[in-house]
């Protein structure tokens, strides 16, 4: 098991860092393949919206994340220091093709096992908690590695 | 992210690496803008050394889409890792890019024998 914490400020510059930062701490912990790409998916996602939406890339107040790896599940905690509320999350559930915002919330539901909202007691910002199941890639690894015996 | 561009009788290709999210996807968008500013329409992009997508790199590319549109051009994506196409389907994206396997297909294309 292993735990990570990491604090960014709100500027744009951070996004870089903190990926860079998210592919040593997936690499330290030998996670690749579709778990790997859809957990950075996922943060990069929730990172973007603590930055942008939560602190209004005001570069004094910070992103804060923890991730928590251990055999079973991979959860990370994305936390910014805005006011925003948790019940009014933007969840569009179909958004107009042409409309450049608006997919992120999806994408996360869509990569992660359970997303979810709340208030951070500490910061009083908005902790958005993302669950990653391994045994769910487990089971596409053996599909793939099936798919490829019965292709060669 | 890095941004190679190519220009092939009136289509400007662009061979992006890297990682398209909010920070790349500003800078792709200048880049556009600038070869629209020249009068250059047709644009393709090669997204086969693209390793991460994000819902801000989709927001640039639709907003590069409805530029190019605006300007009476013409916009294609080719050579997409799976992952990437696989973003592009959950978002339904897919339906409004034109998409092709390789950018030789793309550049055919805009032939005008092959205009529809």
């Amino acid at each position: 098991m292993s735990d990570h914490q990491y604090r960014y400020s709100s500027d744009m510059a951070s996004e870089e860092t903190m990926f860079n930062d998210l592919e040593r701490i997936l690499a330290a912990n030998n996670i690749v393949g579709k778990l790997a790409n859809d957990l950075k998916l996922a943060v990069s996602e929730a990172f973007t919206n603590a930055m942008i939406h939560g602190n209004r890339l005001e570069a004094n107040k910070n992103v804060t994340i923890n991730i928590s790896i251990n055999n079973d599940l991979i959860i990370a905690d994305i936390i910014d220091e805005g006011t925003g509320d948790p019940g009014r999350v933007s969840k569009t559930e179909d958004p107009e093709l042409w409309q450049e915002r608006g997919r992120g919330v999806i994408l996360m539901e869509t990569m992660a096992d359970r997303v979810s909202f709340q208030r951070d007691h500490i910061s009083g910002g908005l902790q958005c908690t993302l669950m990653f199941v391994r045994k769910r890639y487990d089971n596409i690894k053996q599909k793939s590695a099936l798919k490829a015996g019965q292709g060669g | 992210m890095d941004i190679n561009r190519t220009d092939r009788e009136n289509i400007t290709i662009l061979t992006l690496s890297g990682r398209l999210d909010l920070g790349n996807g500003n800078k792709l968008k200048e880049t556009v803008k600038g070869i629209l500013g020249t009068d250059r329409t047709a644009i393709h992009l090669n997204l086969r050394d693209v390793e991460f997508v994000n819902s801000s790199g989709l927001g640039a590319l639709v907003s590069i889409m409805k530029e190019v549109r605006l300007n009476r051009g013409r916009l294609t994506l080719s050579d997409m890792a799976d992952y990437v196409r696989e973003i592009f389907d959950i978002t339904q994206l897919s339906h409004i890019f034109e998409i092709y396997t390789t950018e030789e297909e793309a550049f055919n294309s805009f032939q005008p024998a092959n205009i529809i």
